[in-house]
């Protein structure tokens, strides 16, 4: 499986390695890790394990608050 | 002359039969042709005033009909006035409804499309609401910033793993 | 203008401070391939079959192949923007629409959105558009008419709220205007319409709506469209769209008429979408389960009892012969499924016999049990007398001399047949049939020329609605031809063949 982090700079070392034994812990050591550098998603992290995507960006949440506040209007 | 009494008599008796023979013979069948001809005048006469009351009676037959087709004549147009009036009235009722009808349409259908327009506006105001906070925390994160951001949301992470 | 604003401005706000926007996991898929509308997506791991997908860009797709590794979606809208490696993400939603009271008068897509230009209607609840049809024991036998106003169905083959009958003929025979002259006909019959559009042209359609809207019709009319320049799944769609609308107003207890024009072109569009999936064809490559396809489709209209609400769904589904082989893979299939055909023929229709139902080879199933008990005294037997009547027909065309019961015969059968022609938009109340049909069988057509009977027919109806309107309402509301109705009908057609002297055959005069 590979995991695919995406964020707006390079991540520490001390961050990278948290997150690395986070997700070595649930999905067992044959993760390969890659890093990404995208400027689009404002700030924050995602992640994507295979078929699940993890959205913890600005971008995202943006738009999942311009959806919560369409459908309420 | 010498008139003798026996013939004077002779042709008195004489004559008298002449009389008789020919009352019997030759009066009696001329009066019955002549009764029977006064009866057949008669009878014709008769006739001929029971045609001109036959024909009086056709006559006035013929009016009553005539007078009685006229008014039902005069009845029947008279219906047919009477059920083309009511339909005008109909006609117009109705209209009046699908005035009001269509009047109520249309308030509707403004209402809607004022209703769509401030939806319309609403969305467009919400959508620059975001990108105008896109722009605006994108330019207000600096590297140090970004580096706690990116921390804290690993922490969250973490958490729901 | 300014206080709604700025009241907006303050919801907004406070909805903003209110909303907890967190993290989120999401099951996402990644496109492998894309071409004719098909996506193979790898990922998506707990996608359900018939699961909406969201496209990104506001387009949607339609989860239909589930394998281990990837996923075939079939796209709904418009889908552009898609690339390999775009990202797309389940929506959790089965396939259903929004539906409300106001969706009637309007034209929706297969995916429940208006597409006549007048905006958005209230949507008050969600109808999924697969269901399972109901059980045997909510439902209750058809025993109600549904009133056509085509003198030939409403007398020899009649149709019940609740039954399934389906119009076949080749292509050009009258069909379509069969189904839209029931539907102008229940304008003041409490009865629903929905008119699912399939594969037919743009043009046909506008001019079909343009009929609906000068009838008054569309008041109590949905048209759900998926015309030919509209994707092949949208055009699978629709006949099910057309029945979750269908069984919003079921749940309501009313009666709803649903016709589909035509299944042969959904038939077609489902092989396109299965072929493009690669699964397997079988005779004339249509996908193995096209019968399910539309027996799953038509036993969602029924009639149900009392307990759950009383309301009937009557489909008239369309299917287009080629060369009227009846025999072909798809007419039999719905054949079987449906309870009763109505047969159009193109040599009656090119004869000047409209509408062109084959009388002999047309059937319903519900037959008299759905019929008004007025109608069934005066039509009891006159489908057997023009059965009678075409054998001797074709007989007497070789035969030069006949005796006088034969000529009768055919003069009374020519007439009958001549007082079944109607044109497809004059529908005609079910006391109008009833005279006319009285008329016919007791040979008052007999002294008539057979060139002079639709004239004929004009002016008696016109006569009756004005001299003897009362007549025609008792006949309505008795529903049953007493002593008293029927010698009254006789005075009257006597009266009014006295009347019309113009319209008798003149007799040559004996040398």
């Amino acid at each position: 499986m590979i995991a695919t982090i995406i964020s707006t700079q390079k991540l520490t070392p001390v961050a990278l390695n948290k997150i690395k034994s986070a997700i070595n812990k649930k999905y067992g050591s044959q993760v390969k890790f890659e890093q990404k550098i995208d400027q689009s998603i404002i700030g924050g992290i995602k992640i994507t394990l295979g078929s699940i995507e993890i959205d913890a960006t600005i971008d995202g949440k943006l738009r999942r608050l311009y959806q919560e506040l369409l459908s309420k209007l | 002359m010498n008139i003798q009494f026996s013939q004077i008599l002779f042709q008195i008796v004489n004559f008298s039969i002449l009389v008789g023979a020919l009352s019997y013979l030759l009066f009696k069948p001329i009066q019955k042709i002549f009764k029977d001809r006064t009866k057949r005048i008669e009878e014709g006469q008769k006739a001929a005033e029971e045609n001109i009351t036959a024909q009086k009676r056709l006559e006035s037959l013929q009016k009553k009909t005539k007078q009685h087709s006229e008014k039902k004549a005069t009845q029947i147009v008279k219906e047919a006035k009477d059920k083309a009036k009511s339909k005008r009235l109909g006609i117009l009722t109705q209209a009046k409804k699908d005035g009001q009808i269509l009047i109520e349409k249309m308030k509707n259908d403004f209402e809607t499309e004022k209703n769509q327009a401030m939806k319309k506006m609403e969305t467009t105001m919400l959508e620059a609401v975001i990108a105008i906070s896109k722009k605006v925390i994108g330019k207000s994160l600096n590297k140090k910033a970004h580096t706690q951001l990116i921390n804290q949301e690993i922490e969250a992470i973490i958490k729901t793993l | 203008m300014m206080k709604k604003k700025s009241l907006f401005v303050k919801s907004l706000v406070d909805q903003i401070n209110s909303s907890q926007i967190a993290l989120t996991q999401e099951s996402v898929g990644s496109v492998i391939s894309f071409g004719d509308n098909v996506i193979q997506a790898t990922g998506l791991d707990d996608v359900q079959a018939g699961e909406l997908v969201n496209l990104g860009q506001n387009s949607l797709g339609l989860a239909l192949n589930l394998k281990r590794d990837t996923v075939g979606i079939v796209v709904l809208n418009e889908a552009r923007h898609i690339t390999v490696g775009s990202i797309i993400r389940r929506t959790g939603r089965i396939l259903s629409i929004d539906v409300g009271d106001n969706i009637l008068g309007r034209v929706v897509n297969s995916l429940g959105r208006p597409v006549d230009g007048q905006g958005t209607f209230i949507a008050k609840t969600s109808m999924p558009l697969e269901k399972i049809a109901p059980g045997v024991m909510t439902r209750k036998s058809v025993d109600q008419p549904l009133q056509t106003g085509i003198k030939s169905v409403d007398s020899m083959i009649p149709i019940g709220k609740g039954q399934r009958e389906l119009i076949i003929g080749d292509r050009s025979t009258g069909k379509t205007a069969i189904a839209l002259g029931t539907i102008l006909n229940q304008v003041n019959e409490n009865v629903i319409c929905v008119y699912v559009c399939i594969g037919q042209k743009g043009s046909s359609l506008a001019q079909t709506i343009q009929v609906f809207q000068d009838r008054g019709a569309m008041a109590y009319t949905v048209v759900v469209a998926a015309t030919a320049s509209q994707t092949a799944t949208e055009q699978f769609l629709a006949p099910y769209s057309g029945q979750a609308i269908a069984e919003y107003f079921l749940n309501q207890g009313k009666d709803v008429l649903i016709v589909f024009d035509d299944l042969s072109k959904h038939a077609v569009a489902y092989r396109e979408i299965s072929l493009l999936l690669r699964r397997p064809s079988g005779r004339e490559a249509y996908p193995g389960d096209v019968f399910y396809l539309h027996s799953r489709l038509l036993e969602r209209s029924c009639r149900l009892n009392e307990n759950y609400g009383g309301g009937s769904i009557t489909a008239l589904p369309i299917i287009e012969t080629k060369a009227n082989d009846v025999s072909a893979y798809i007419p039999t299939n719905v054949i079987s499924i449906t309870d009763g055909q109505i047969y159009l023929e193109t040599d009656l229709f090119n004869a000047g016999m409209k509408p062109a139902i084959n009388i002999g080879l047309s059937v319903s199933r519900v037959g008299s049990a759905a019929q008004v008990k007025s109608m069934k005294q005066v039509a009891g037997t006159m489908k057997l007398d023009l059965a009678q009547f075409r054998e001797l027909e074709a007989f007497a065309q070789f035969s030069s001399d006949l005796d006088e019961r034969t000529k009768k015969q055919l003069d009374r059968g020519e007439r009958i047949n001549e007082i079944l022609k109607q044109g497809w938009d004059t529908p005609l109340k079910i006391s109008e049939q009833i005279t006319i049909i009285f008329a016919a069988i007791n040979g008052y057509l007999d002294t008539i020329e057979i060139k002079y009977i639709k004239l004929w027919e004009k002016e008696y109806l016109e006569y009756l609605h004005t001299q003897h309107a009362q007549l025609l309402a008792l006949i309505t509301q008795q529903g049953k031809l007493g002593e008293k109705i029927k010698k009254e009908l006789h005075e009257v057609v006597k009266k009014f063949n006295q009347l019309h002297e113009r319209f008798t055959i003149k007799q040559e005069a004996e040398l």
